[in-house]
């Protein structure tokens, strides 16, 4: 089985969790840049908290598992699958993280 | 900086191939720049991506620490909104990379629409960072 067949499916995956992860703040970390500390999960201190690193990984981790996952599909079904999911799943990702940032332009 | 200009080259070039393809020899600069072979441009693309964005996350935190507390306070949430949206919109792009060398690096008839659609995708994804990017680091100038 070539690996290379799951990269797609592991770029709609981590756009898939990057939403969620977003809008419930999901950071496998957080970095303290005023501090200079990491924190593990969310933390808020002292200045502004950057969780983004951590939904990096957050992301990264689980779209590896859902990899892994379809790794056991065969590949007769997953040949089945459109693959525009792999386009489609991070424009509705941007769609949402559009809306969820609409305050900034409604301010 | 330098790695953002030849990215935005490199991806507007075949952006372009891709959408309005030109199959025959042509002599006018456009029927040129249309007519590149999109296939070699993968893995440069690829490299100068990974390479703006760790760059770019390098960064972040002074940005985060400096700039946008200053937005904030000033009231420019616009600018600050785009900055917000250009980096989620780059983290997402940088996890479509692995699909974009896919669809290249495996060419199937079946699969033509979902390579451009992906490389246009990603076109639009270094074009919105690059002008926001530029937006931000210059916006004094802009009289805010």
């Amino acid at each position: 089985m070539k690996i290379a067949r799951l990269f797609p499916v592991f770029s709609a995956a981590f756009a898939a969790i990057y939403a969620p992860a977003l809008y419930y703040n999901w950071p496998v970390f957080t970095y303290q840049p005023a501090t200079m500390e990491w924190n593990l999960g969310a933390v808020t201190k002292q200045g502004p908290p950057m969780f983004w690193y951590g939904i990096l990984v957050t992301c990264f981790v689980g779209a590896c598992g859902v990899a892994a996952l379809a790794a056991l599909v065969p590949q007769r079904v997953a040949q089945r699958v459109w693959p525009g999911l792999t386009w489609l799943v991070p424009v509705a990702a941007l769609v949402f993280i559009a809306y969820i940032l609409r305050p900034y332009y409604l301010n | 900086m330098l790695f953002a200009v030849a990215l935005i080259g490199a991806i507007t070039h075949q952006a372009v191939s891709v959408c309005w393809p030109n199959t025959g020899r042509s002599k006018s600069f456009v029927g040129a720049f249309r007519g590149v072979n999109g296939m070699t441009y993968v893995n440069a693309i690829i490299v100068l991506f990974l390479c703006t964005a760790v760059l770019g996350a390098i960064v972040y935190p002074n940005y985060r620490l400096n700039v946008r507390t200053v937005l904030h306070i000033r009231h420019f949430y616009k600018p600050e909104g785009s900055f917000e949206f250009k980096e989620h919109a780059v983290a997402l792009g940088a996890a479509l990379l692995p699909a974009y060398w896919y669809f290249w690096r495996y060419p199937v008839e079946g699969n033509r629409g979902t390579r451009n659609a992906v490389t246009v995708m990603l076109a639009l994804i270094v074009w919105w960072a690059f002008m926001v990017g530029h937006v931000l680091n210059n916006i004094r100038g802009f009289g805010l």
